[in-house]
């Protein structure tokens, strides 16, 4: 009870409704939409655009599923062990030197 | 990663909707049944100043009429520590249910393990091609000195060999 964590994940747990079923609308909608419209061109862009926007949802609930749940998640992406030089591709890596 | 963090998203919908409704109705519950005196008196002086008509009942035999019984009173402060009881349950609870959502979160948002796996195997693999090449570059040198260092003099000895011969 004394324990801040608690309220944290109290907190999260009140939040998991708002954001769960605007998650799920607005993924469920795109990847619809997209698959319907695919046909035509325009589908493929917005299904880009919810791949993007699903990466996007990911990133804000691993940041909460940190900070308020206390969970210890492993990287998204592993760093690359090739040095990283000037002129070269360093997106792979988590500072550029 | 991506799969699984969209069969994660939206699994979060059902998963919300269960939270959410487990943590509104504990807490209001807890609510209730800690503030239940605090409820017996405003509702008894709200009776008394004529601000509401029916009294009601709070509790089965005990009805609010305007008249504050103190025995009455005092079981509901029962109500209410068993409220604060509830309360600490309800609150662990919930903290449980957020935990095993943080160890859900752990294996569908992270990175595969095979995947940091063959991360470090590549730095491994890194370290030792370093290695080697070093390796490699001393060997090189020492051939490269050890055949100047047998050449030049084998060079002059030869050489003092043909001085006659050409003389």
């Amino acid at each position: 009870m004394s324990d801040s964590r608690t309220y944290l994940r109290i907190l999260y747990l009140l939040l998991a409704f708002p954001l769960g079923t605007l998650y799920f609308t607005v993924i469920v909608t795109g990847l619809s939409v997209g698959v319907g419209l695919a046909i035509a061109i325009v589908g493929f862009l917005i299904l880009i655009l919810t791949l993007l926007v699903w990466l996007v949802f990911a990133r804000v609930e691993r940041e909460l599923a940190i900070y308020l749940l206390g969970a210890h998640i492993r990287p998204m992406f592993v760093p690359d062990p090739t040095p990283c030089r000037r002129g070269s591709d360093c997106s792979g890596h988590w500072a550029i030197r | 990663m991506t799969w699984k963090s969209l069969t994660y998203l939206l699994i979060e919908f059902p998963f919300g909707v269960f939270a959410f409704t487990i943590g509104v109705t504990l807490i209001s519950i807890s609510l209730a049944l800690v503030l239940y005196p605090v409820i017996y008196v405003v509702l008894t002086a709200l009776y008394q100043q004529g601000l509401t008509d029916s009294g009601g009942s709070m509790f089965p035999g005990v009805s609010i009429d305007g008249t504050f019984s103190s025995s009455v009173f005092v079981g509901f402060l029962l109500i209410s520590a068993l409220g604060v009881a509830f309360t600490v349950v309800s609150a662990a609870l919930m903290n449980g249910m957020g935990w095993l959502w943080a160890r859900f979160a752990e294996v569908m948002l992270g990175a595969d393990e095979s995947r940091l796996q063959v991360a470090a195997a590549k730095a491994e693999a890194q370290v030792e091609h370093a290695r080697a090449e070093r390796a490699d570059q001393s060997r090189r040198a020492l051939i490269v000195n050890a055949s100047h260092e047998l050449r030049t003099p084998v060079a002059s000895i030869s050489a003092k060999g043909l001085i006659p011969l050409v003389w």
